[in-house]
């Protein structure tokens, strides 16, 4: 009767430790993905405010990321509140572009996309913690909610023979704080 | 004591192994639970991704198929795992994906749309060309019977462009359909608006 007692109790601690790391995982998934790119970045040496610039499409060898796509190629960023506001400027480019502004939990805050471009020009895009913190509202711009921002850049990339022209324009692309 | 600490190694086992299985319990729900997903047709979406409305385990599964993806206001990412018969896409057939109407993407501000398959463990299909995709910026145009159709098979169909190579083991294969800058109408309605059909040949 106590060895029944014994196994049922395992079983339950078992069972309610299970639980305790689904609910755990349910919360802080988003984060933990993140921070996986993030720590891959600075292993890199790429720091805040820097880019990686993923230079050419993923084939059937890569096994990192399920179902990635074969059309964008990708400049990725983290930067964070503690070093202030950002300038983006992107080169005249003549096909599709976004950045993504997301927060540490994958929601997107906000875009600086082709559409917020005049065409054939350089662009700019600011990007502030805080309302207080803009000078010239004329400008587009983001007001971020979050410390930790991932930037994910994507351009369009009309065949493979464009890559090359593509990659001059992510190594184009600057991300410069306004406080310094 | 020690049965505290037994308590506790049981605890701590039972909690480690579901942190180390939740992503097969995030592809489940990714692929089975409806949630917020619409289903139009073989074709579905999740019109919440990248919003701070949805819910945390919808979130915690976009996070694990399709970590930093774009909301719907920038692009929206149909995925298909069955025909139009409703049965499971299998690379011992041979489908046609059939367009009757443009993709309803904003052409004029850059928008494109591409189509993607995938093999059974969600990365993309070995094959010697590195033919992964179909997509396109511009309208195409349709053919006598008001149709545009993209290829899936093992082999490549005589002269023609608009194939993909379907991997050659026999396994269930997925398609991602993904409109860059889509309509509104795409959006808003998603339940209803024409989308590509996938036949079986």
């Amino acid at each position: 009767m106590t060895f029944g007692i014994i196994i049922l109790l395992i079983l339950a601690t078992f069972l309610l430790g299970g639980i305790a790391g689904l609910f755990v995982s349910v919360l802080l998934y988003p984060k933990w993905e993140i921070q996986k790119v993030k720590r891959h970045m600075k292993k890199e040496g790429i720091g805040y405010g820097e880019w990686k610039h993923v230079s050419k499409f993923v084939d059937h060898h890569t096994k990192v990321i399920v179902k990635p796509n074969c059309e964008t190629l990708y400049s990725l960023a983290f930067i964070h509140k503690k070093d202030g506001p950002y300038k983006l400027t992107m080169p005249a480019f003549d096909t599709y572009f976004s950045f993504a502004f997301l927060d540490e939990n994958t929601n997107v805050q906000g875009y600086f996309t082709n559409t917020d471009t005049i065409e054939n020009k350089e662009s700019s895009f600011l990007i502030y913690y805080d309302e207080n913190e803009i000078l010239d509202k004329s400008q587009a711009c983001i007001i971020l909610d979050s410390k930790l921002c991932w930037i994910i850049g994507r351009f369009g990339v009309g065949s493979l023979e464009d890559i090359p022209e593509v990659n001059k324009i992510q190594e184009a692309i600057r991300l410069v704080k306004l406080n310094h | 004591m020690t049965i505290y600490l037994i308590i506790l190694f049981f605890f701590m086992w039972g909690l480690l192994l579901s942190i180390k299985y939740f992503g097969h319990i995030l592809d489940f729900v990714a692929e089975k639970s409806k949630g917020r997903g619409v289903q139009n047709g073989s074709w579905k979406t999740h019109l919440g991704v990248g919003r701070k409305s949805t819910s945390q385990i919808e979130r915690a599964a976009i996070a694990h198929i399709g970590l930093g993806a774009n909301d719907s206001d920038e692009t929206i990412y149909w995925n298909a795992f069955t025909d139009n018969n409703g049965d499971d896409l299998h690379s011992s057939h041979n489908y046609q994906i059939v367009f009757t109407v443009q993709p309803q993407v904003k052409f004029d501000k850059k928008g494109f749309w591409s189509i993607t398959v995938y093999g059974n463990d969600k990365f993309l299909i070995p094959n010697e060309d590195h033919k992964y995709v179909i997509h396109s910026d511009k309208k195409f145009e349709l053919d006598s019977n008001n149709q545009f159709s993209i290829y899936l098979s093992k082999t490549k169909p005589e002269e023609n462009e608009f194939w993909l190579p379907l991997a050659e083991n026999e396994e269930n294969f997925t398609l991602a359909y993904r409109c860059y800058k889509a309509e509104d109408e795409m959006k808003n309605k998603a339940l209803t608006i024409e989308l590509p059909q996938i036949i079986k040949n």
